[in-house]
């Protein structure tokens, strides 16, 4: 099966991870990663716009720590298992010469430059790592589908920030906070249901040790997908429209909120 | 160290770009403005038309539940949105609707924040379906398109923008309210956080006194989920 990984930075340790796990699958060849450009104007200005002040936090992780922003010692977090898998290198370059497979770096992963490169690889499937929204006119390129790991369960819980908002949304009962691997479709976090990771909470959780955790069950559910489509075990599931809301980037008066509700949670269920 | 320079600087430029309010900050303007609104209004320094009135009326009322100030005799506020002339005024608007949409991507129609409040506390089966896309259309615009979003569609001389999109928030936050949409919430936090730089400093007048009562809304639907 021909796999395509779309990135949203070339040193992005979520897409090395999938590039790199996908790779010592058999059956599975790499035709192509594309990785956007880091600097452009246009990216920058949708980023501020959709992010505001916390792409600023995003930049000091993800570019400036890059795998420094990990514990070193934590065996459950996306280095972690980066170190468990031998992921080697430090880019999708450094992976692609040691796995032979080529890399195109485009300023827009919807631009004709990726369109054309990807029609040219002839994926069977797309496996999305981030780096924006995606175009019909990429979705109708790959065989079976572009796989997406969305950090929340559908339907219910479409958009951002869900892990936050599922507790939010709980009240005092135990939150649904989890993964769910699915086919992308015009809409946002609408498309076919693959695989849902359901998270256990753990008494000394805080939100951000909850994400820590997906991290690397994100890179796991999108091989098992990757795998699932590959043997043809797995039935996507449509979502009906009505099933879920969407939700936004919360403000920082609900994540408070949210903070202590997780804490509430976790005190009366201990 | 270049760590920490770097973090430093990104901090620094963070505070730049934030534009979310403080809680604190929020309720120590909301008790300041209101107590100085109302002085302005008894020493007849300041008058205000009788919607404009009954706004900072109702603010008070909040204000004063919320423990922000002391609680004045007598009974609350009542809500004009949720008396019959306002449903009459909602549907009147409603038949004049272009495109039978509160919101495009141009813009919120006129008199959109008004009507749809008014159908939200008079709720019937006629216009049900109406008000959720409307509210769904709300949440959208305001959430993708922030601050560049807040626009009128069409923008008839004399009308304010400010004055309908803070109408939107009282809407939003009661909306929340009403039906328990944090979502709805959300948007309000941050149609009040971008007002807060418009309004901080606005003597009292109908603009001060609306975005007044969009406050206390607000910070009366975050005291109830907080509780």
């Amino acid at each position: 099966m021909r796999l395509a990984v779309l990135a949203p930075t070339p040193r992005s340790l979520y897409s090395r991870l999938v590039s790199h796990l996908a790779a010592q699958e058999s059956g599975v060849e790499i035709a192509l990663v594309i990785v956007r450009s880091l600097w452009s104007p246009r990216r920058l200005r949708a980023e501020v716009r959709r992010d505001g002040p916390r792409l600023l936090d995003k930049i000091y992780q993800k570019l400036l720590l890059g795998e420094r922003a990990y514990s070193q010692a934590d065996p459950e977090s996306l280095l972690g298992l980066a170190r468990q898998s031998g992921l080697p290198g430090r880019s999708l370059r450094d992976l692609a010469r040691q796995r032979g497979f080529p890399v195109v770096t485009v300023g827009d992963l919807n631009g004709r430059r990726a369109e054309r490169a990807l029609q040219t690889a002839r994926p069977d499937v797309i496996a999305f790592t981030g780096g924006g929204l995606i175009r019909s006119n990429l979705l109708a390129i790959p065989r079976l589908g572009i796989l997406n790991c969305h950090m929340g369960i559908l339907p219910e819980f479409r958009g951002m920030d869900v892990v936050e908002w599922a507790i939010l949304e709980a009240g005092e009962a135990p939150p649904k906070i989890g993964l769910t691997l699915h086919l992308m479709d015009r809409g946002v976090d609408t498309g076919p249901i693959l695989i849902h990771h359901d998270l256990e909470l753990r008494t000394r959780d805080t939100i951000a040790s909850i994400r820590r955790r997906l991290e690397p069950a994100m890179a796991r559910l999108v091989l098992a997908g990757i795998c699932g489509l590959r043997d043809g075990t797995l039935s996507p599931r449509l979502q009906a429209e009505a099933e879920g809301k969407q939700y936004f980037i919360l403000h920082p008066r609900l994540r408070a909120l949210a903070a202590d509700r997780l804490a509430r949670i976790l005190r009366s269920a201990s | 160290m270049l760590d920490r320079l770097a973090l430093r600087t990104l901090d620094r430029a963070k505070a730049a770009l934030d534009d979310s309010v403080p809680a604190e900050r929020i309720r120590a303007f909301l008790a300041e403005a209101l107590t100085a609104a109302e002085a302005e209004l008894s020493s007849r320094k300041v008058s205000l038309p009788p919607e404009a009135e009954g706004e900072l009326r109702r603010a008070r009322s909040l204000a004063a539940r919320l423990g922000l100030l002391a609680a004045e005799p007598g009974p609350p506020s009542a809500d004009p949105a949720a008396e019959p002339p306002a449903l009459q005024e909602a549907e009147a608007w409603l038949r004049e609707l272009r495109d039978g949409k509160a919101i495009s991507r141009a813009g919120l129609a006129p008199g959109a924040g008004a009507a749809l409040l008014a159908l939200l506390e008079r709720p019937s089966n006629e216009h049900a379906e109406f008000l959720d896309s409307s509210l769904e259309s709300l949440l959208r615009h305001v959430e993708t398109r922030r601050r560049a979003g807040l626009r009128l569609d069409p923008a008839p001389p004399g009308v304010d923008a400010w004055m309908e999109w803070l109408s939107v928030a009282i809407l939003l936050a009661r909306a929340a309210r009403r039906r328990g949409d944090l979502r709805m919430l959300n948007a309000t936090l941050k149609l009040n956080d971008w007002a807060f730089p418009v309004h901080r400093r606005m003597r009292a007048g109908p603009r001060l006194a609306r975005y007044l009562l969009s406050l206390a809304e607000q910070e009366t639907a975050i005291s109830e989920e907080i509780r």
